[in-house]
């Protein structure tokens, strides 16, 4: 009885702990909330008031949830919960305020040239999406990310197939294979903006020793060309990565799937088929899913050899929301464009993940 | 009693000397008068002192530098375009200005075009408050007053400057530095750009050339003659030589600097006073963009993909009989300062002695950038900072940063063009000065309104896509819609007042006119 009755005092205190928390969030939203409207109108508002305001009514939020889940949860659970709040604060500074603060100025004309800051609810995300230039900007996403992920998809399971036997000199030539993924993009972009040159670029001169007369492909000032040159590159530097996942994939596979595929009398092409890929789909995926989100985010090679040009022919999404955000100060509308850009992200993400985990 | 040992000074010589020390007179000038009063040199100093002490004449180098020891031991944060723009606060004017004044100057360094740009709103839109004086594009300057971001100086300048500094400007320059009315900057960089040309190959070819098209061999009066010229010289010697070469990557804010003086040269008209509209989509727009676009053909194999940086090294080299740049080549192709350690990247100058200098067809060209000296509103120290900026531009301080052979800092002052010491740099010193100052006096400025930058972009990008085969008609009105969704989004009332200001300046649409002149694309 007596423990019955200590308990109930606990998890008393716990909810009145939980009910203060919430309550005490609660104020703090619409303090916040206030505050924001109050400086969104202001023509001369307090600098650091302008910055921490929008914050404030999601830090509300996030306190009045963190009161509801002190109320829910009991004993063992809540020993735990505190347990884990160290992790939680960080990812709670590092990414979810980030993400909410961020969410919050997509609501706002955040914009460094125009006076107020004025609340406009879905404004950003209307001009976003009737904007020409962003959907040439995520056309060109797609187009970059598809055919690079693609192509070093296929390079990649070649390459590995090569790795997977052993042969003389196979550990340093490991080693080099692996040497573009190292990189930073930002020095292979600069690098292979010197190699596609017209005139003096290593690229052109090979083509031309190759077909014997003068070759002068203009890389970068042509828009199909450029295209190209920029998918080229990355499938340089990213295939290692594929290649390096799905050598450990194969080198997994137990050899008696092969043995009875040989005793069985199948091909080595039919091997591949209907051995190797398979059992290697689950290993592909992930290689896909990890490569398929960077590459949706490429900036630095773009960014250093043709900065999204000729016109926006090669203008990418993030480079677009870069510039918007970072080189012409439109906080808001950038917001509310990587918004939209985590939300496809996720998407995607867990539609591979799903498909993932069903295979 | 000791007056009365000091030399006696004629009233006429008095007040020529004054005139002199506040800045109201060049060195020319004032070496001119003196000269006619059978003064010699030697005795110049002594009468300069005189003056000086008897008349409490101070320049606004000396009284800036005199208000500034007050502020001993405190430091002042400057920013400054990465690489060459930065060497002179760091090893000249920085150091000296310590040593006069017993402040410190910390030089914080940001790469150039929008990331500068960005840079200054940035710290405002966070209120660190981290920079005291702000090196600013003209260009950007708009965007930084309507955000907050800078201090008025019309207080500072009336306070410690001698109102004669402010006329010993060219036209173009004068008012670089003032918006809606109010001084918010001081023009620190005479960015015009100019054609050169090889004096050489144009002599060595006079004949061949008057013969093949029927007139002389001199830089081009229209855009036909341009190209002409250029086709000229890389049918008969590319690959080593091609007849010009112009900056045409896209990214780099270049093209729209060459588009702007093509543009207004053609009878062009950015925006509709009235409206606010963008006309860079007229015919006059369409016609531009595709006569650059037609040059490219003369040009090295890839030019849409280079940068001026990248042409710079081979004009040098002598691969090109024409290019534009700002004026630092000038210097370099004559050899001058090439030995310092800051310009060992440059290869040898192979056409020293060989340069022509001249402006774009339309006798027009480009103040491409430049830079205002500004003071943060969010500095601690503003008076410090402005005295800073008063010492460093003050004309005799200023000289001697635009003959630094390794600064960027581009001669701007009407007594800089005069200064005798200037013109004896090399040869033909005196040529470039009276090319750069012509300029000074012809010259097309950026668009000098709120979200300046912006609209340049827009151009620039429309461009590039020309260049990549778009149709110029097409591209151009995607220009002008981005301009145009711009100019709605920063109010249209706002930027028709600011367009109004904008009209009343020198370099707002020069007196130029190439709208019936031969056009490159009848070649």
């Amino acid at each position: 009885m007596e423990l019955k009755h200590d308990i109930d005092v606990e998890n008393a205190r716990q909810r009145q702990l939980g009910y203060m928390m919430s309550a005490a969030g609660l104020l703090l939203f619409i303090v916040g909330a206030l505050l924001l409207s109050r400086v969104s109108n202001s023509r001369a508002p307090n600098a650091a008031l302008k910055n921490i305001s929008p914050l404030i009514p999601f830090a509300g939020i996030v306190l009045f949830g963190q009161g509801l889940l002190v109320i829910r949860l009991k004993g063992r659970h809540l020993t735990a919960w505190f347990l884990a709040l160290p992790t939680f604060t960080f990812i709670l500074v590092v990414v979810i305020v980030p993400t909410l603060y961020t969410l919050g100025i997509s609501f706002i004309q955040w914009d460094a040239l125009v006076p107020t800051r004025p609340f406009i609810f879905l404004d950003n995300y209307v001009t976003l999406i009737e904007e020409a230039r962003v959907r040439n900007a995520l056309a060109n996403t797609g187009l970059i990310a598809v055919s690079a992920v693609a192509i070093e998809l296929v390079l990649g399971v070649g390459l590995a197939q090569l790795f997977a036997e052993r042969f003389w000199g196979r550990s340093f030539l490991l080693s080099i294979f692996i040497i573009p993924m190292m990189m930073a993009p930002i020095v292979v972009g600069q690098t292979f903006r010197m190699l596609w040159n017209t005139r003096f670029g290593a690229i052109n001169h090979i083509l031309s020793l190759i077909t014997g007369h003068p070759v002068e492909l203009s890389w970068f000032g042509d828009k199909k060309l450029a295209l190209i040159a920029i998918t080229i590159t990355d499938v340089w530097q990213w295939t290692p990565f594929i290649f390096l996942i799905t050598l450990a994939g194969l080198l997994a596979i137990n050899t008696e799937l092969f043995e009875a595929a040989a005793i069985d009398g199948a091909s080595a092409w039919q091997t591949f088929w209907r051995v190797t890929l398979p059992v290697l789909r689950p290993v592909l995926l992930v290689a896909f899913l990890f490569r398929l989100i960077e590459a949706f985010k490429i900036f630095d090679i773009i960014f250093i050899t043709t900065n999204g040009g000729p016109g926006t022919s090669t203008e990418n999404y993030t480079l677009y929301l870069y510039q918007q955000g970072f080189q012409f100060a439109r906080f808001g509308f950038s917001a509310a464009g990587a918004i939209i850009f985590l939300i496809a992200i996720v998407l995607i993400s867990t539609l591979l993940i799903r498909i993932i985990g069903e295979t | 009693m000791s007056r009365k040992k000091e030399p006696y000074i004629p009233d006429p010589l008095r007040e020529a000397s004054r005139k002199y020390i506040s800045g109201g007179m060049s060195r020319r000038d004032f070496l001119k008068f003196t000269g006619a009063l059978g003064i010699g040199l030697s005795q110049l100093p002594g009468i300069l002192n005189t003056v000086k002490a008897q008349e409490g004449v101070m320049s606004s180098a000396d009284r800036a530098v005199e208000a500034a020891q007050a502020f001993a031991g405190e430091t002042i944060n400057m920013t400054r375009e990465s690489g060459l723009q930065a060497q002179d606060p760091l090893f000249f004017s920085g150091p000296l200005w310590q040593e006069l004044t017993g402040v410190s100057v910390n030089v914080i360094e940001l790469d150039a075009g929008p990331p500068q740009y960005s840079a200054a709103l940035q710290e405002h839109i966070a209120g660190s408050g981290a920079f005291d004086v702000i090196d600013t594009a003209p260009l950007w300057m708009p965007d930084y007053v309507r955000a907050g971001a800078l201090e008025p100086l019309d207080d500072f300048i009336a306070e410690y400057m001698n109102p004669a500094d402010l006329d010993d400007f060219p036209p173009v320059y004068k008012d670089m530095g003032r918006f809606e009315g109010l001084n918010f900057g001081i023009f620190d960089d005479g960015d015009t750009l100019l054609l050169y040309y090889r004096k050489d190959l144009f002599e060595e070819h006079a004949d061949e050339f008057a013969d093949e098209l029927g007139y002389p061999l001199a830089p081009p009066t229209n855009w036909r003659q341009f190209d002409e010229i250029a086709k000229f010289f890389t049918e008969r010697f590319a690959p080593d030589l091609f007849g010009s070469a112009f900056g045409r990557a896209p990214g780099a804010f270049w093209n729209v600097e060459v588009f702007l003086p093509h543009f207004k040269a053609n009878g062009g008209i950015i925006f509709d006073p009235d409206s606010m509209d963008s006309l860079v989509n007229s015919p006059e727009g369409v016609r531009t963009v595709s006569e650059m676009a037609h040059s490219n053909q003369w040009m090295p194999p890839g030019i849409t993909e280079l940068t001026v940086v990248d042409l710079m090294p081979e004009w040098l080299a002598g691969n090109f009989a024409m290019m534009y740049w700002w004026p630092p080549v000038g210097r370099w192709s004559a050899g001058f300062g090439q030995q310092t350690e800051e310009l060992a990247f440059l290869p040898e100058s192979q056409v020293a002695g060989k340069t022509g200098y001249a402006l774009l067809p339309g006798d027009i060209t480009q103040m491409a950038i430049g830079f205002n000296l500004t003071v943060s509103s969010d500095s601690r120290n503003k008076e410090l900072a402005y005295l800073f900026i008063q010492w460093l531009t003050s004309p005799e301080i200023s000289l001697q940063r635009v003959t630094l052979p390794f600064a960027l800092r581009d001669p701007y002052r009407i007594s800089h063009f005069n200064s005798e010491l200037y013109r004896g740099l090399w040869d033909d010193a005196s040529d470039y000065l009276d090319t750069l100052l012509e300029a000074g006096e012809k010259a097309s400025m950026d668009i000098l309104l709120p979200g300046g930058q912006i609209y340049h972009d827009a151009i620039d990008r429309a461009c590039t896509a020309v260049y990549a085969g778009a149709d110029p008609q097409s591209a151009m009105d995607q220009a002008a819609a981005e301009m145009d969704a711009l100019t709605d989004r920063l109010g249209r009332e706002g930027q028709r007042s600011a367009n109004a200001s904008y009209l009343t300046l020198a370099g707002a649409y020069p007196s130029t006119n190439l709208v019936d002149a031969p056009s490159n694309l009848d070649m």
